[in-house]
């Protein structure tokens, strides 16, 4: 998150609500609890 | 959120996130703010007998190292002498490795240091699953070279299971749901045994930090590198 958005939101708490607002002004922005989207799909090996 | 931790993540088949640390220092640390700031809040599970204790909703796992784990909570928490015994009692019945954490009581704040004891000899669900509701909850790097997985998933619902295997020690393992994955805290060769009658073995090998899915029904998982591991399974049906 840029440091002129980080003047708009308080990410204190990142609850997911605030995760949300940051996403409209930084798309980029990637929700640390949660599994991020647009990380490359790994096969993995079956045994 | 305070996240200091460097960590490679791996995106499994879209089902989970691992992620592993990698070069971690002394003085790293994961840090929660806020109890409302956790993902699947409303999947949360309270002690039946103690709404100041919940089902933990993070996933982190000591792989090698030392940490020390942190819980500091407010006024308005009103968390009481006898929630923090409870949690310690849970913690005792439930976490093999209690019997080696350091605990320190401070004013607010509970917490315990623990060095990978690789204690756990069979599978086993995984530890730390009670967990204090306090504001703030930390797990701070005590010594270089700590490693910790951390996984997460999309759909709330994986059982976690782990095992700690000594240098050439091998463990049977069943898959007892449709989806299976294994994490491997360092390398390990896996054998399976065919169902048909010619008793043939197929022979698989892991790298460190490696997932693979287990599909067979059984196999049997053998440490093959010089230092005790962490064998990790989550599960769903």
């Amino acid at each position: 998150m840029s440091e002129e958005n980080n003047k708009k939101i308080n990410p204190n708490p990142l609850t997911e609500e605030v995760v949300k607002e940051i996403q409209e002004v930084d798309k980029d922005f990637v929700d640390p609890y949660k599994p991020n989207p647009k990380l490359e799909k790994q096969k993995v090996g079956k045994i | 959120m305070i996240f200091t931790v460097p960590m490679k993540p791996i995106n499994v088949d879209g089902e989970l996130q691992f992620a592993y640390s990698i070069n971690t220092k002394k003085g790293q640390i994961i840090k929660r703010e806020d109890w409302l700031e956790q993902s699947n809040l409303n999947n949360v599970e309270y002690y039946p007998s103690n709404d100041k204790i919940t089902k933990s909703l993070n996933n982190y796992i000591m792989l090698k190292g030392k940490v020390k784990v942190t819980y500091t909570w407010e006024e308005a928490d009103n968390i009481t002498e006898a929630d923090v015994t409870k949690f310690k009692n849970l913690c005792a019945e439930f976490n093999p490795e209690d019997i080696y954490a350091n605990w320190e009581d401070g004013e607010n704040s509970v917490s315990w240091t623990l060095e990978y004891p690789a204690c756990i000899n069979e599978w086993t669900e995984r530890s730390l699953a009670w967990e204090l509701k306090s504001k703030t909850a930390s797990l701070e790097i005590l010594e270089d070279g700590t490693e910790i997985l951390c996984v997460l998933q999309d759909n709330f619902g994986w059982e976690f299971k782990n095992v700690d295997l000594k240098p050439q020690e091998s463990i049977e393992t069943n898959k007892n749901t449709n989806l299976c994955y294994l994490f491997f805290g360092d390398k390990c060769e896996i054998s399976v045994p065919s169902l048909d009658v010619g008793e043939e073995t197929f022979i698989y090998n892991a790298k460190q930090y490696e997932v693979k899915q287990l599909t067979s029904s059984k196999c049997f998982i053998k440490n093959t590198s010089d230092n005790p591991c962490k064998i990790v399974m989550l599960c769903k049906s």
